[in-house]
C-alpha cells in the first residue's frame, strides 16, 4: 500500500482529524504554529499541507516542498498561498467553497432582519438602562421584494430562506440560466430592474475588477428610497463612502454590514459605529457545523488527490477531475507522447477534440492531459496536469478546440492534430468499457493499439515478410513482442506498426531496423 | 389553410400549436445586428440581413458569411439573452402566458443562435424543449482557458449549419418539430423565411409591428401592422378560447387584440376571413 503523508498546519476541526485517523493509507502530523524556518525544514517528507489561514505558504514553502504535491486550504480565501508559485511547479491549490453556504445564508438573514428592526441599536438601548419603542418600529420582510445579487450557491440558500419569510425574489446573474433560476422560483433580471425593485438587496457575487464597487454612487441611486443594504460578501463589492452619504440621506434605509474593505476596519471607515448601521466582523463562516464541514470537506478532497482519486475545488487546477476521467487522461497523455516523438519538427499548434456523451464536456481535461504528454517529451522540469497549460503556452505552444478532426467513428472519442512549419498529424484514441484506451486512427492508418510501455513505432512498406524480417531481429537482441498491431493506407501502399515490446531496444537495434530495406522509419517511445 | 365553413353559422378555430419567430417577432431586436453594434460592424450585417429577410438573397448564402464576420464569443452572445430581454415586443408575454392558460402549444423557431433564443423563450414561459435554434460552437481552449474560476471569453469556432440556416429550412424544422401532434399550428413571424413555412401551417400570421416587410405584408393571409402581439391571442383562440380564460391580465390581452382588429391593424388578405373572426367572436361560436 503506498502511504501517503499530509501535515496539518493550522488548527483544524476535530471532525476533520478524526477521519485522518481512519485511513490506513494516510499518515497525517498536527503541527500548529510552526516557525517558517521549522516548516521549511520538515516540508520536504509530506506529500500534502493542510492550512487555514494562520500558516504563510510562500514561495519559499512551495520550493522546500519536494514531494509536495496538494496544498488545502480549510476556508475560501487563498491570499496565504503562493498560488502561481504553486502552479508553476505543479502543486494543486484547492479550498472549501460550499462548506459555508448555509453559514453565510443564515448569517444574511441575521442582519437582514436587524436591519429592518433596528436590533443592534435597540439592544444598547435597554443595556443602557432605557426603554424607548416607538424610534425603534421597524418594517416587515413578508410581501417585500429582495434582490439577490450572485445567484450562486450562498444566493440561492438565501432565496430558499427569504421565500419562507413570504419575500419576493429576483436575483441578477450573467452566468445562471433561467431555467436554474425557475428551478427556484426566482425571477432572473438585470442588475438596474433588481435595484429599482428592491426593498432589500443583498449582494452574494464574488469580487472580480467587474464587481468591485458594484453598489457605487450611481447604483445605490437607483434604489428605492428606504431600501436595505446587506453585504456578508465581500467589503469592496460597496463603496462604502457611498453608502455612508445614501444612510445619511436616508435614501437607504439601514445596512447589515459582515464584511469591509479592509478588515479590521480603518478607525475612519464612515459605515463603523453609523446608526443605521449594524455591523459584525466576519462572522459569515463562523459556526460550529461550518467550521466542522470545512475541516471535513478538506480533508476529503486532500486524501483524493494524493490518492488520485479525483481533484475538486481547487483554484489551479485546469478542470474538475473525478476517477472516471482517468483513463481518457492517461489516453490523452499518450498521445501527447507519441505525437511528439512522432513530429519532426518543432511542435507549435495543437487542436483537440472530445467527441460523444462521456467525453465532450471535458475538454480542457483532455486538452491538459495530452499537452503533459506532449511537454513531457521534452521538457526537464516535472511536467503534471496542473502546470502543463501554462508551461505549453510559455513554449509558444498554441491550443484550440477543434471539430471533426478524427476521422473514425466511435461514440466517445478523442482526437489531437498537432502541426509544425510544414506539415501535421491527426491521433484519435478510445476508451472501452473495461476503461482500457486504445489508439484508433493516425494520420489515415487505422489501428488498434494498446498505449502503454514501450513502444515500437515503425513505417514500412507494405509488402510481404516484413514482420517476419522485424520480428526475427528483435529475437535475434533477446527483444521480445508482447503485441503488434498495423494499419495499412492500401494494398501495397505504406504500413504503421505499434508493437508493444517488453524490454526496451537499444540505439543499435534501431539503426539495424532502419537498414532494413522495407523500413521507412522506426522510433521507440516508452511510457 | 383554413377552409371556410360551408354552413352559414360563422366559426373561428381554435390553434393547438402557436409557432413564433424570435428576433423582430418577440423581440424588437434582430439577435445578429446587436452582436454587430458591439462589434462596429452593424453596416454591413444589416444589408445582408436585410436582404435575406426581404428575400433578395438566400440565406444559406449569407448565413455563415454574417457569423464569419462577426466571430462572436461565447460570452457576447450569451449578452443577447439581456438584450432579447430588455427589447420584448408588447404583449409577447402576455400572449404567451394566456395561450398557455388554455393549454395551447407555444414553440419557438429562430434562425437566430439557440442558446441566447432559449433563454428568452423561458423568460417569457415557453418550456426549452419547444425552442429551436442555430447551435454554434465555440473554442473552449481560448484564453488563458486553464486558470479557473476566471470569466473566458470563448472564441466562435462555427456553427451548425442545417434547415435553420437557409431560407427555406423553417418548413422542415415546423414540420419536424409537430410531426407527432394532432391539432391546428399557427405560425407568427415577421421575415421571408417565415413566409415560406405559411403553407407548412394552417395559418400564417405575419407580424409587421416591428419590421414591415412588404412581402411578407402581401403574402401572408393575415397581417399585423401595429407594434404588439395582442392580435394573436383572439386570432389563436377564438371566441373559444376566449370563454375559458380567467386571468384578468389574459382577458385585458384578448380586450386588446380584437380592438386591434377592430382599427383595421390587423390587415386580412381575404376580406370575409376578418368578417369571420369579427362574427365569430360576436357569436362566441368556435369550431373545436
Amino acid at each position: 500500500m503506498t502511504k501517503h503523508s499530509i501535515l496539518i498546519a493550522d488548527k483544524l476541526g476535530a471532525a476533520g482529524l478524526d477521519l485522518l485517523e481512519d485511513l490506513k493509507d494516510i499518515d497525517a502530523d498536527v503541527r500548529i504554529g510552526l516557525e517558517k524556518g521549522e516548516l521549511l525544514e520538515i516540508i520536504d517528507t509530506y506529500d500534502a499541507l493542510i492550512v487555514r489561514s494562520a500558516t504563510k505558504v510562500d514561495a519559499d514553502v512551495i520550493a522546500a516542498g519536494s514531494r509536495l504535491a496538494v496544498v488545502g486550504r480549510a476556508g475560501v480565501g487563498v491570499d496565504n498561498i503562493d498560488v502561481a508559485a504553486a502552479t508553476r511547479k505543479g502543486i494543486v491549490v484547492m479550498n472549501t467553497p460550499q462548506a459555508n453556504s448555509i453559514a453565510t445564508a443564515e448569517q444574511t438573514m441575521g442582519l437582514m432582519l436587524a436591519a429592518s428592526r433596528h436590533t443592534a441599536r435597540a439592544h444598547v438601548s435597554v443595556a443602557t438602562g432605557d426603554w424607548s419603542r416607538s424610534e425603534f418600529t421597524g418594517i416587515e420582510l413578508a410581501g417585500r421584494t429582495l434582490g439577490i445579487i450572485g445567484f450562486g450557491r450562498i444566493g440561492r440558500e438565501v432565496a430558499r430562506r427569504a421565500r419562507g419569510f413570504q419575500m419576493e425574489v429576483v436575483a441578477y446573474d450573467p452566468y445562471v440560466s433561467e431555467q436554474v433560476a425557475r428551478d427556484q422560483a426566482v425571477t432572473l433580471v438585470e442588475l438596474d430592474e433588481l435595484l429599482a425593485k428592491s426593498d432589500v438587496v443583498s449582494l452574494h457575487c464574488a469580487l472580480s475588477p467587474a464587481t468591485r464597487h458594484l453598489l457605487d454612487e450611481a447604483a445605490l441611486g437607483k434604489l428605492k428610497h428606504g431600501a436595505i443594504v446587506v453585504n456578508a460578501a465581500r467589503g469592496d463589492l460597496v463603496d462604502e463612502e457611498a453608502l455612508a452619504v445614501a444612510l445619511a440621506s436616508g435614501h437607504v434605509l439601514a445596512a447589515g454590514i459582515d464584511v469591509f474593505s479592509t478588515e479590521p476596519p480603518a478607525p475612519d471607515n464612515p459605515l463603523v459605529g453609523h446608526p443605521g448601521v449594524v455591523h459584525t466582523p466576519h462572522l459569515g463562516a463562523s459556526t460550529h457545523e461550518a467550521q466542522r464541514d470545512v475541516a471535513v470537506q478538506v480533508v476529503e478532497q486532500v486524501v483524493d488527490a494524493v490518492r488520485g482519486d479525483g481533484i475538486r475545488n481547487s483554484v489551479n487546477f485546469p478542470f474538475e477531475m473525478d476517477a472516471e476521467m482517468k483513463p481518457w487522461l492517461e489516453l490523452a497523455h499518450a498521445m501527447g507522447r507519441i505525437q511528439f516523438a512522432m513530429a519532426p519538427e518543432r511542435i507549435d499548434r495543437i487542436e483537440i477534440e472530445a467527441r460523444g456523451d462521456a467525453i465532450e464536456d471535458s475538454i480542457r481535461a483532455v486538452a491538459t492531459g495530452t499537452l503533459a504528454g506532449l511537454l513531457a517529451g521534452f521538457l526537464t522540469d516535472s511536467v503534471n496536469l496542473v502546470n502543463a497549460p501554462a508551461l505549453a503556452a510559455e513554449h509558444g505552444i498554441a491550443v484550440a478546440e477543434a471539430h471533426g478532426i478524427g476521422s473514425r467513428d466511435y461514440p466517445n472519442m478523442i482526437s489531437c492534430r498537432v502541426a509544425w512549419d510544414g506539415g501535421d498529424r491527426t491521433m484519435s484514441g478510445v476508451v472501452f468499457e473495461n476503461r482500457e484506451g486504445r489508439i484508433v486512427q493516425v494520420s489515415h492508418y487505422h489501428l488498434d493499439a494498446e498505449p502503454r510501455g514501450v513502444i515500437l513505432l515503425m513505417l514500412s512498406k507494405d509488402m510481404p515478410g516484413v514482420i517476419g524480417e522485424v520480428g526475427t531481429l528483435l529475437g535475434n537482441h533477446r527483444v521480445n513482442i508482447a503485441e503488434w498491431r498495423l494499419g495499412r493506407d492500401k494494398e501495397g501502399g505504406q504500413a504503421l506498426s505499434f508493437i508493444n515490446l517488453d524490454s526496451p531496444p537499444g540505439d543499435h537495434v534501431l539503426e539495424e531496423l532502419a537498414d532494413v530495406p522495407a523500413v521507412v522509419k522506426a522510433m521507440v517511445v516508452e511510457l | 389553410m383554413l377552409e371556410t365553413s360551408p354552413t352559414t353559422r360563422v366559426r373561428w378555430p381554435e390553434f393547438a400549436h402557436v409557432v413564433f419567430d424570435c428576433d423582430s417577432t418577440l423581440s424588437t431586436i434582430e439577435g445578429i445586428d446587436v452582436l454587430a453594434e458591439g462589434l462596429g460592424l452593424e453596416a454591413e450585417v444589416t444589408a445582408l440581413t436585410d436582404a435575406a429577410m426581404a428575400g433578395e438573397v438566400d440565406l444559406g448564402d449569407i448565413y455563415g458569411a454574417r457569423l464569419e464576420m462577426l466571430r462572436p464569443t461565447e460570452q457576447a452572445v450569451a449578452g443577447l439573452r439581456a438584450a432579447y430581454k430588455r427589447n420584448v415586443v408588447p404583449h409577447a408575454g402576455a400572449v404567451i402566458a394566456a395561450l398557455r392558460e388554455l393549454g395551447t402549444k407555444v414553440y419557438v423557431v429562430s434562425g437566430g443562435l439557440v442558446e441566447p433564443v432559449a433563454e428568452f423563450a423561458v423568460h417569457l414561459g415557453v418550456d426549452p424543449a419547444n425552442v429551436r435554434g442555430v447551435q454554434a460552437r465555440y473554442n473552449e481552449l481560448s484564453g488563458e482557458w486553464w486558470r479557473p474560476g476566471q470569466a473566458h471569453e470563448n472564441e466562435f469556432a462555427g456553427f451548425e449549419a442545417g434547415a435553420l440556416t437557409r431560407s427555406n429550412g423553417k418548413p422542415e424544422v415546423i414540420r419536424d418539430l409537430l410531426a407527432k401532434s394532432c391539432g391546428l399550428t399557427m405560425l407568427v413571424g415577421d421575415g421571408a423565411s417565415d413566409l415560406q413555412a405559411a403553407d407548412t401551417v394552417d395559418l400564417f400570421v405575419g407580424f409587421g409591428g416591428v419590421a414591415h416587410r412588404e412581402r411578407v405584408a402581401t403574402g401572408a393571409p393575415v397581417y399585423i401592422r401595429a407594434n404588439t402581439l395582442a392580435p394573436v391571442l383572439p386570432l389563436a383562440a377564438g371566441p373559444g378560447g376566449r370563454d375559458r380564460l380567467t386571468s384578468p391580465e389574459a382577458l385585458r390581452t384578448f380586450e386588446r387584440g380584437i380592438e386591434l382588429v377592430e382599427r383595421g391593424d390587423v390587415l386580412f388578405q381575404e376580406d370575409d376571413k376578418r368578417e369571420q373572426l369579427r362574427a365569430a367572436l360576436a357569436s362566441g361560436e368556435t369550431q373545436r
